[in-house]
């Protein structure tokens, strides 16, 4: 879900992932986040990138990489085939009753 | 900054020990930008950021086990490195401990040998070559008083005198003693006298008995044991004694004799005048004081002991 939330806006830095993530109803702890990012990172599916403000702490902005993209369509496509797959599993039941 | 977010962060720092230096540090800024971040465009409150991060182990335990690194108690993982150090440490003490001892022992052999080395002569004992010399200290044990003295209510006395008849010739008088004190003293009588003292408590005592084989006295007291026994015997007998253990004394004898113990000590008193021709046999222990005569009229003294002391007091 991270990944898809920085596909479509990019960059974006640890607060602002979490209410993206907060908006689509995938709330999730802070403690859990940092981690998870710091994970992806350094799985290369994420690029993180400091920047300095005129005000306040310099924050640190997440955009995908190629590595990232490139799962992110091959997570799609498997989620497609298993959405079909799940959907055709249900008209079968359906047409034995 | 505030005093709470600075003792959070170095919380966390602590609890990341496991991680690189670089890696520490970003997380920690970043978390640092996130509670500033939070406070200030987002207006919750500190506490609430920091109730909403959770406690710094609990974050730090997620950030380690993101990257396979098992958490452990703070401060436990120095004290095991540090436990870890000392086991091997101890494991090459040990190691080198046993290849010293076993170059000792090889040493000892090649240097100290021969390990005993009796010199029966001096009454000397080395031991390793040298290294331990036993000499007469050792001996200082048998010259101790043994506890051959009894108190009066708890002692049994016997005496026995045996008479020599006129006109029966007695050449020998044979004492076979067991254990404890025996004195031999000589006295005007024409009478053998034995008079012993020991506890009432030795059941196993068998009281001696003296008994006349043609020309020999015998004195059984082998089975006797502990107590003191003192013997009064005419001069010029000839004296043939055995004892196992404790302590003979000879008190001014002028019988030829021979005395023998096996383990103890055998004191001789010279009579005023008499001249002895000693014959002194020690297996292990001491002997001193013993002047010899080469006269014809010296009375042979024949001194026999295993282990001890013999002395001419």
């Amino acid at each position: 879900m991270i990944l898809r939330i920085l596909a479509q806006n990019s960059p974006l830095y640890g607060l602002q992932i979490l209410q993206e993530l907060d908006r689509r109803g995938f709330a999730t702890k802070e403690g859990t986040l940092y981690p998870l990012l710091s994970r992806l990172t350094k799985e290369k599916l994420l690029k993180p990138q400091w920047q300095g403000q005129e005000k306040g702490a310099p924050k640190k902005y997440y955009s995908l990489t190629d590595k990232g993209t490139k799962l992110l369509g091959e997570m799609s496509e498997e989620f497609q085939s298993m959405y079909l797959h799940f959907k055709n599993l249900g008209q079968g039941e359906k047409d034995e009753l | 900054m505030n005093s709470k977010v600075e003792s959070y962060l170095s919380a966390l720092e602590r609890e990341l020990q496991n991680l690189s230096t670089s890696e520490r540090a970003e997380i920690v800024l970043e978390i640092k930008s996130h509670i500033q971040e939070s406070i200030e465009h987002e207006g919750t409150k500190l506490e609430d950021v920091l109730k909403d991060l959770g406690s710094p182990k609990d974050v730090a335990t997620k950030y380690l086990l993101d990257r396979g690194i098992s958490w452990k108690p703070s401060g436990s993982s120095a004290g095991a490195s540090v436990a870890i150090g000392i086991f091997k440490w101890l494991t090459i003490g040990f190691i080198s401990m046993m290849a010293f001892i076993a170059l000792m022992v090889f040493m000892v052999f090649k240097q100290f040998s021969p390990f005993v080395d009796v010199n029966e002569e001096m009454g000397k004992v080395k031991l390793f070559g040298g290294m331990i010399n036993v000499d007469e200290k050792i001996m200082e044990n048998f010259d101790r008083d043994f506890d051959f003295e009894i108190s009066d209510s708890a002692q049994h006395r016997f005496e026995r005198n045996f008479a020599i008849e006129p006109g029966v010739r007695i050449e020998t008088i044979d004492v076979d003693f067991g254990n404890g004190k025996l004195e031999i003293e000589n006295h005007l009588n024409n009478t053998i006298r034995l008079s012993c003292k020991t506890r009432k408590s030795d059941t196993h005592l068998v009281e001696p008995s003296i008994l006349q084989k043609e020309s020999i006295v015998e004195i059984d007291m082998l089975k006797h044991s502990g107590g003191k026994c003192e013997l009064y015997v005419p001069p010029n007998l000839f004296l043939n004694v055995k004892a196992k253990n404790g302590r003979v004394e000879l008190e001014k004898l002028v019988n030829p004799m021979t005395v023998k113990l096996n383990n103890g000590k055998i004191s001789f008193e010279n009579a005023p005048g008499a001249k002895y021709k000693f014959d002194i046999d020690l297996g292990m222990g001491k002997a001193d004081g013993f002047k010899s005569s080469n006269a014809a009229d010296a009375i042979e003294v024949k001194l026999s002991l295993d282990k001890g002391r013999i002395s001419n007091d």
